[in-house]
């Protein structure tokens, strides 16, 4: 780990357009090696004179280069936006628990993602799909507010589907104007009326804050345990270490003790994430 | 018990004089009427003190200070960084010897919360240099500053450990309790100096006594026993009483600013005017601050101020227990003073008292 919080010199490889607002950025390390991570675990990324955030590292490890997919919704995110390939960044990690892949083992897997939310899911997914017989039946369920605001088209259209025993469903807020034949609907009916079974089932979602809310609420409606629902929280983050206090909710810090958390977990915290 | 020496407040006034030779000294100084603040002293004269009340922000300063860099960098990356020009990152740790003195028990038990907070998960290089560099020269109170204060109520009225001397007002002597073997070292240099006798040590044990009945009203502020505070505070995050406070509170932060055991900050890069350079910064911040728990996007996840002080209160009173096993409240009563709206600690500590009491809290 990083001494001082100084970071580790990385560069910008390849910049992939995803939608108008979100870019995925392949990292290389030319100077000193990377870090091992596991799905979930997040890492912050800097340019000297910017800022410093935390994002959720969106490749899986199983496979590389290292990639972070970004929306361009802050300072240092808007200059991200604008760099070339080849911008050196500083990057440190990993932080945070990550999602609990070993226990997750044997169970069929409901993924549910909204708009960016399925960075961290898409390292996730990678994994269980690179240990296939670790893990059961898969199902994607993900939305976005318009067919051109959908993320991985070619893993959500091409790859995920084809991947044994794994269901993909995808829909959008509204479709106006866009070439669209797909459902149309937000993510929390979406997922009711496809009512996936509970039974042997853990659901995973991440994605805005007032999407998990609803999803969640679905889940209960659907009898899904609070042990067997898992998401992960946002929060601005200064250090990555437990000092800086940002990410404090309850006794938790959400950069060491997160971001993920499973529903029964969350229940024993306070409402402020 | 720690071993205990004695010593002329003349010899160790001189003592004093001679450390601030070689060593920066900081201790309470008077600024305006009435009110003290930390600062760099050449002389003994802050332990003579007979008006004091706590300085307007703690010791905390010359352990996390205000502002700082915690790393510098060539090359910011708006340039990019050019063929055969290397980024460079360095950090620089402060370890100025320093010794804090007159430091009141609360404030060393402050310390102590600080420290575990620093040390923990990925230890803190430059707080832990700026600990280890400092030595702590504490100063019992006799009786309690003013009204305002409940350390009493949460048991930081006496310091137990957590310095490297303690001193204790015997009349024409000091009474010097020592902590650590770094206090003892110290101690060496001290002239006119005894080993404490029976006597002496039986003159301490009735000022301690006597602390008892001085400190009882600052001990009574708190309706109930200060240990008492998480499990008060448990279920409270529904209860009419952070409204009530809420809209009193302003958000201005000057609670966080002053607190001894607030630790939280920010970091944000500067760069120098010719753009070549560039510092990483951290700087304190506050929770009752608006945009704390902001983040991208707009949303936020504590917008009314009743949210906020929610979160300090809990912060202090119930998570820092649950994360590091001590009340994150020291009773010092900084915040109550400073506070532009009058929120007592605990006053809000009894109301959510006897709110709970009432059964009207379903939290």
């Amino acid at each position: 780990m990083s001494e001082h919080l100084i970071p580790q010199r990385a560069r910008i490889a390849e910049i992939i357009d995803e939608t108008p607002d979100v870019k995925t950025f392949r990292v290389e390390f030319p100077w000193d090696p990377p870090f091992d991570y596991m799905p979930g675990q997040c890492a912050m990324l800097s340019l000297p004179a910017v800022g410093e955030a935390m994002f959720s590292i969106t490749s899986s490890p199983t496979r590389e280069p290292m990639e972070f997919s970004i929306k361009k919704i802050g300072r240092l995110t808007d200059v991200l936006h604008r760099v070339e390939p080849g911008q050196e960044i500083g990057i440190r990690g990993p932080y945070g628990n990550g999602f609990p892949v070993d226990a997750m083992k044997g169970s069929d897997l409901l993924f549910i993602g909204g708009g960016i939310g399925l960075a961290p899911l898409r390292s996730l997914i990678n994994y269980c799909f690179d240990h296939r017989a670790d893990y059961g039946h898969g199902h994607i369920i993900y939305g976005a507010r318009s067919p051109a605001d959908l993320v991985f088209k070619e893993e959500l259209f091409e790859n995920w589907p084809e991947v044994d025993n794994v269901d993909v469903d995808v829909t959008v807020d509204a479709a106006e104007g866009q070439k669209w034949d797909g459902p149309v609907g937000f993510v929390p009916p979406f997922l009711e009326e496809l009512d996936p079974d509970p039974a042997g089932k853990i659901a995973v979602t991440c994605g805005p804050p007032i999407m998990i809310k609803f999803v969640v609420q679905s889940l209960e409606k659907m009898q899904y345990q609070p042990e067997n629902v898992i998401t992960t929280l946002e929060k601005r983050m200064k250090c990555g270490v437990g000092k800086c206090g940002r990410c404090n909710v309850g006794s938790q810090y959400i950069c060491i003790d997160g971001p993920v958390f499973s529903l029964a977990e969350l229940e024993r915290l306070p409402d402020d994430y | 018990m720690d071993t205990a020496k004695v010593v002329g407040k003349p010899a160790f006034a001189s003592f004093i004089e001679r450390q601030a030779e070689e060593v920066s000294v900081v201790a309470p100084v008077a600024r305006a009427a009435g009110e003290f603040s930390y600062g760099e002293v050449q002389d003994a004269s802050s332990l003579e003190e007979e008006e004091y009340i706590p300085t307007l922000s703690s010791p905390k300063k010359y352990l996390l200070p205000p502002q700082e860099a915690l790393f510098r960098f060539s090359s910011p990356a708006d340039s990019a960084v050019h063929e055969g020009e290397e980024l460079e990152y360095t950090a620089d740790v402060e370890q100025k010897r320093r010794i804090l003195l007159a430091v009141r028990p609360c404030d060393i038990a402050a310390i102590h919360r600080m420290d575990q907070v620093f040390s923990d998960t990925e230890p803190d290089p430059h707080y832990l240099a700026r600990r280890r560099a400092a030595i702590i020269i504490g100063l019992d109170c006799l009786e309690p500053c003013d009204e305002l204060a409940f350390c009493a109520a949460v048991g930081t009225s006496d310091a137990d450990e957590g310095f490297d001397l303690l001193l204790t007002d015997l009349g024409e002597d000091w009474l010097v309790r020592v902590g650590t073997d770094q206090g003892a070292e110290l101690l060496e240099e001290c002239q006119e100096i005894r080993d404490a006798t029976e006597q002496d040590l039986q003159r301490l044990k009735d000022v301690v006594q006597a602390k008892e009945k001085v400190f009882r009203k600052c001990q009574e502020r708190l309706d109930f026993p200060g240990e008492d505070i998480p499990e008060v505070l448990e279920g409270s995050e529904d209860s009419p009483v952070w409204d009530e406070y809420g809209d009193r509170c302003l958000g201005c932060g000057r609670c966080n600013l002053v607190c001894p055991t607030c630790f939280c900050f920010d970091v944000e890069d500067t760069v120098s005017l010719d753009l070549k350079e560039g510092e990483r910064t951290r700087r304190w911040d506050g929770c009752t601050l608006l945009e704390f728990a902001a983040v991208a996007g707009g949303e936020n996840f504590r917008r009314e101020r009743s949210d906020r002080l929610r979160h300090m209160f809990l912060h202090k009173g119930k998570y820092g227990p649950e994360r590091y096993g001590d009340l994150y409240c020291i009773g010092c009563g900084r915040c109550a003073r400073t506070c532009l709206a009058g929120i007592d600690h605990p006053e809000v500590y009894n109301a959510l008292m006897r709110h709970r009491d009432k059964g009207d809290d379903h939290g």
